[in-house]
């Protein structure tokens, strides 16, 4: 992936270069700084294996990206693309550091990183290493407001994943996102994503209420938007838990 | 730590102020505004610490924002001669060099914002030490910055995204086609510092294109198409009927494919990536926004995020793989089927070359 600066300035009124290369006018201090050319990397992966179970999709996701992308799935490659990497390909070097102890050091510098989604997934690697601060930056994520942020519905997911329900109340809300909210597909699509990782959690106590999984997916199956229910219904699909077959047989009643 | 700070830190007794120490400059002078109207680099310049640029590596980034934070802690040690105390601060000697940065062309000259101001402020917490023999130590309190001359000023963020994304039909794809929607070019960036505000805005060009690719299958555009035979319509109706148990309903296409359904079927993801990356763009808006920036190199290196923003708004859109096709396949399902029909019952009339005549011996 490249991003850079373009060779030529935006600014015709400019009557000064600054050292962005940009040009400046005077009378109004407007800064007009040059064109930025941001190629994101082929995100096309192939067809999961049939058999992969949903819980297992993420790391398999990470691991094809990488790999689509020449990147080592070792330590070695992995810190280097922790070095060097940005946006889709940091986020997935991250989730799939999550095997590498000697890792550790570059997951905790990736904590504070601007974009959530990489600190999000870098606490997530942390926390199935055992390191407790990993679980904490999870929490925390939990705090920053959804819809501008995504991240704080993956946070939810992965704490349900290490068994902790907190981010519960989160995906519950985004299942029922109002049409008119910022990026609410993506926030009702995310919140989809999480629903069969709470399903362990049924019953058990979470921020003030109580998780319901089946209340959880038959939310998601009531969605105005049909894309929502056929995502939880492939995440069902692919759960050996006997909740998922159930919910699923439900769901076809 | 510039040469001035330090001797006066060392040498300065008592924790009052000093008579002739200049005031705390308000919050908005001083430092502040050195580092409002000549940016970042002008106060990194002054007070010694690494300038960042936009696109700086990821860690010089996270560094930044940790310091922004106020949770960089940076530990000196320096080795300093004895001798009698100076008797008056040090000229502030990077001052011209940090009104003569280039964040700003023309950056007023600062009234109050000196190393003098940060220098004092630091001076007046130093305990006077004891005169300590040689070989022993003195622990020092610690030096605190104070907030109105320390950290550089947070402004808000305004942000102004206008999303421009074009559709077109263009590129090597593998067969049977794909969609690309991921690069972004960043254009028009204008960043106007307003009273308390940076106002940012620009256009978010997102040229998606597709394209298809017959993997040597030979395309059936009809239910007459001449490639079309008797001996051969059974396979080519199998080849283009959609399998509902695969996505949605992918045909198996082992032989022959249909370019105009592959073309409407990158389309569909072509249109459904541009409405996403709109709402992305909404979001990135808004999460733009949200933030507080203390120079116009920190709002670039807000708006060089946006991409990424969009990127993984629109990946969390699309739902996991198999969704994502279903929808996609699901739309041209109905077409494919139709067109299926349509050649099976062609063949079952004996309309397709090769044929036996009617009534004939088969």
């Amino acid at each position: 992936m490249t991003s850079g600066a373009s060779t030529q300035g935006t600014g015709d009124a400019g009557d000064g270069d600054t050292e962005d290369g940009g040009t400046q006018d005077v009378g109004t201090g407007t800064v007009h700084l040059p064109d930025v050319t941001w190629a994101g990397p082929d995100l096309t992966l192939p067809e999961p294996p049939d058999d992969l179970a949903y819980t297992d999709l993420a790391d398999w996701r990470a691991r094809t990206l990488l790999d689509r992308h020449g990147i080592g799935a070792d330590a070695a490659g992995l810190r280097d693309a922790l070095a060097t990497q940005q946006g889709p390909l940091l986020v997935a070097a991250a989730h799939a550091a999550a095997g590498f102890d000697e890792l550790r050091d570059a997951l905790h510098g990736l904590l504070p990183h601007p974009d959530d989604a990489v600190g999000v997934e870098a606490a997530y690697a942390l926390a199935r290493q055992g390191d407790a601060a990993g679980v904490d930056a999870l929490r925390a994520a939990l705090a920053r407001p959804v819809g501008p942020y995504l991240s704080p519905l993956t946070a939810a997911g992965y704490l349900a994943r290490l068994g902790d329900a907190t981010g519960y109340p989160l995906v519950r809300d985004g299942l029922a996102t109002d049409e008119q909210a910022v990026d609410a597909r993506a926030v009702t699509m995310l919140a989809a994503k999480q629903v069969l990782f709470f399903l362990p959690l049924d019953g058990r106590a979470a921020a003030g209420t109580t998780v319901d999984a089946a209340g959880l997916v038959a939310r998601a199956l009531a969605h105005p938007d049909p894309a929502i229910g056929e995502q939880v219904r492939a995440e069902l699909e692919r759960s050996p838990l006997p909740l998922a077959a159930r919910l699923l047989a439900d769901a076809r009643g | 730590m510039p040469d001035s700070l330090r001797a006066v830190a060392h040498a300065r007794p008592g924790r009052a102020r000093r008579a002739d120490a200049p005031a705390p400059p308000a919050p908005s002078s001083g430092l502040l505004r050195l580092q409002r109207d000549g940016g970042n680099a002008a106060v990194a310049r002054m007070l010694g610490r690494p300038v960042r640029r936009p696109g700086a590596a990821g860690g010089d980034v996270a560094a930044a924002t940790a310091h922004r934070a106020g949770e960089v802690r940076r530990t000196v040690s320096v080795e300093i001669r004895r001798g009698p105390a100076p008797e008056a601060l040090e000229p502030a000697t990077p001052r011209a060099r940090a009104t003569s940065d280039h964040d700003a062309p023309t950056a007023a000259e600062p009234e109050t914002a000196t190393p003098d101001a940060v220098a004092a402020a630091l001076a007046a917490q130093v305990v006077a030490p004891v005169d300590a023999g040689d070989g022993r130590t003195v622990t020092l309190p610690d030096l605190v910055v104070p907030a109105d001359l320390g950290g550089p000023e947070q402004d808000a963020v305004a942000g102004a995204i206008t999303y421009s994304p074009s559709v077109a039909q263009a590129g090597v794809v593998s067969p049977f086609g794909a969609t690309r929607w991921s690069t972004f070019t960043i254009s028009g960036i204008s960043v106007t510092p307003d009273a308390g505000t940076y106002r940012v805005a620009f256009t978010l060009v997102n040229p998606i294109t597709y394209n298809v690719a017959s993997g040597g299958c030979t395309d059936i555009p009809s239910a007459t198409a001449p490639a079309i035979t008797h001996a051969n319509f059974a396979a080519v109706a199998a080849d283009l009927t959609p399998d509902l148990t695969d996505d949605g309903g992918r045909p198996p296409r082992t032989a022959f494919w249909a370019e105009d359904l592959t073309l409407r079927h990158e389309r569909f993801h072509a249109t459904e990536r541009q409405g996403f990356a709109t709402a992305g763009a909404q979001a990135a808006q808004a999460w733009l926004s949200a933030q507080t920036a203390s120079s116009v190199v920190d709002v670039a290196l807000l708006v060089a995020q946006v991409p990424a923003r969009v990127v993984a708004s629109s990946q969390a859109s699309a739902g996991d793989v198999h969704t994502k096709e279903s929808r996609a396949y699901g739309d041209g399902a109905a077409l494919y089927q139709a067109r299926a029909d349509a050649i099976r019952a062609r063949g079952a009339t004996g309309a397709y070359p090769g044929a036996p005549a009617p009534g004939g011996t088969p």
